[in-house]
């Protein structure tokens, strides 16, 4: 067991060395304008990202992005708890909800651009817009499949409305709401990158698509090799997030699996 | 102090429970035991407020029972659903004592005490699903007892235990009863536990139910796994009411699956 954990752990960093290394070695002698060797592109981005762009070009973007994910949290799971606690409602705006859920978010840009200009309020809007779904359709799944006992526990002994929403419902659906979290961070990423390579005069999108008009290839490649790492380190920060506060699902699903297997 | 007066549900054109009557005494230990099948889960629901029935009331000190009432504790059959397993034992125990006036202080002792009353003290960082089964249902006992009801409710508690921990968790519970003198209504599929357990025993019949009989326990108290099952009166008892059960339609069913 411990033996085989070292071997993973020796593949999990040998790998991606590996590949850098490939990358660098094959890419070395490289004349091609658009693969340049990679110790070029480490140039650039050594120029570009630190740290000389990251105020006007990666702060702007992370806070759209955040911004974004941050109210289609907040709307996502505050709508869907209350959509899954009533049947009806949430029967009745399946169709639409599904219908409105298929829209490309990308096609909403040019609404955007119609409603809120250019801004930064455009570009909140449209990742608000693409992916508060998961967020809101996991979050009243979740709600739904709360057990009836914990909800018919919760009545018998007359917890308060609040105590019941947050200290019973909302952990009850934490485990689903979190497949919607994670599902809604790589969208948030794509229309924070989208939107600002249609409209922006700044942000990381910009940056990439502004590097290729000029023929800046390395620039270009380093703006999609930062994009990358951001995408990796931001998935990572939510997985730990999740294990911490989940913690006690792991536990709780170990130990049915456990009661299953040797029926007490 | 408990009065079930007519009560019927139907679901649609189905009748779950036809009429029952019966009384409780303040103080007394009830069994209600009835073939499996036979809407005791829904009766207890009825009784404690979660389910409307569909004819006659639920009364408790004269007052109709409309909603959950405060006097009543409600212990479920499933304790793995019934406790949250996201909340420590300690804070399973106290969710229900929020919002009563009471201090920290005094929820901590509440909590504290109901722990200490099931043995399990040292046990309240734990998460409920870090414990046995039997220690599990102990906790869902803690939190009803740290609710301070008139009422204790039971709805097939220890139906998931295995045979050792369940003797032991109906001489705690006997215990705690005689310590607190509350009132308890047990509901059970098992004819001697309701036999060992109860003051007097409500016998249902098969759907649509109806109260087949009301026996009087007359086995002395305190009761004893061996000495009370040794005598002649429990033995009566237990046939007693076994050949009430397997007489009805459902009983003859069980049984055949079971041969």
């Amino acid at each position: 067991m411990a033996r085989r954990r070292i071997v993973y752990l020796t593949l999990e960093i040998a790998v991606p060395l590996l590949a850098i290394a490939a990358w660098w070695w094959t890419s070395n002698n490289s004349t091609s304008p658009y693969f340049p060797p990679l110790s070029d592109i480490v140039q650039a981005f050594r120029d570009a990202w630190l740290f000389r762009h990251v105020p006007t070009d990666a702060a702007p973007s992370l806070a759209r992005m955040g911004a974004g994910y941050g109210i289609a949290v907040v709307i996502g799971i505050s709508l869907g708890m209350v959509l899954g606690l009533v049947p009806l409602i949430s029967r009745a705006l399946g169709p639409p909800l599904e219908f409105v859920r298929a829209v490309p978010p990308p096609v909403l840009i040019p609404v955007a651009i119609l409603v809120f200009g250019i801004g930064n309020s455009m570009k909140v809007f449209v990742i608000v817009a693409g992916c508060i779904w998961p967020i809101l359709l996991n979050t009243i799944d979740g709600v739904r499949g709360v057990e009836p006992t914990m909800l018919d526990m919760s009545r018998s002994y007359g917890v308060s409305r609040a105590r019941h929403w947050s200290r019973v419902l909302l952990p009850a659906a934490l485990p689903q709401v979190f497949s919607g979290l994670r599902a809604a961070l790589s969208i948030a990423l794509i229309l924070m990158v989208i939107s600002e390579m249609v409209a922006s005069t700044n942000g990381i999108g910009f940056y990439v698509l502004d590097a290729q008009r000029t023929f800046a290839i390395p620039e270009m490649w380093s703006g999609i090799i930062l994009l990358g790492g951001l995408g990796y380190t931001l998935n990572w920060l939510l997985m730990i997030a999740e294990r911490r506060i989940l913690r006690w699902h792991r536990g709780f699903r170990a130990s049915q699996l456990a009661a299953i297997a040797e029926p007490r | 102090m408990l009065t079930v007066e007519g009560l019927s549900k139907s679901y649609g054109d189905m009748v779950a429970i036809a009429r029952i009557d019966f009384t409780i005494e303040a103080g007394e230990f009830v069994c209600i035991v009835g073939p499996s099948g036979c809407g005791k889960t829904t009766l207890l629901k009825c009784v404690a407020g979660l389910l409307a029935p569909s004819g006659g009331r639920v009364l408790l000190h004269g007052q109709e029972v409309l909603k959950p009432p405060r006097q009543m504790a409600l212990v479920f059959q499933d304790y793995s659903r019934s406790l949250l397993p996201w909340m420590s034992v300690q804070a399973n125990v106290g969710l229900p004592l929020h919002g009563r006036g009471l201090s920290g202080a005094e929820q901590r002792t509440l909590v504290g005490d109901a722990l200490a009353s099931v043995g399990l003290e040292g046990f309240e960082r734990h998460y409920p699903w870090q414990l046995s089964g039997g220690m599990q249902q102990r906790v869902a006992m803690a939190r009803a007892l740290a609710y301070q009801p008139e009422i204790l409710l039971m709805d097939e508690p220890f139906a998931s235990v295995d045979a050792q921990t369940r003797s032991d968790l109906e001489d705690l519970l006997l215990s705690v009863w005689r310590r607190l003198r509350i009132t308890v209504l047990f509901v059970t599929h098992d004819i001697d536990e309701s036999v060992y357990l109860a003051d007097r025993v409500v016998v249902l019949g098969p759907r649509p139910t109806t109260v087949d009989e009301v026996l009087p326990v007359g086995l002395p108290r305190p009761r004893d796994q061996v000495t009370t099952k040794e005598q002649s009166e429990f033995a009566r008892l237990r046939a007693h009411i076994y050949k009430a059960i397997k007489r009805t339609p459902l009983g003859r069913a069980a049984e055949q699956k079971e041969a």
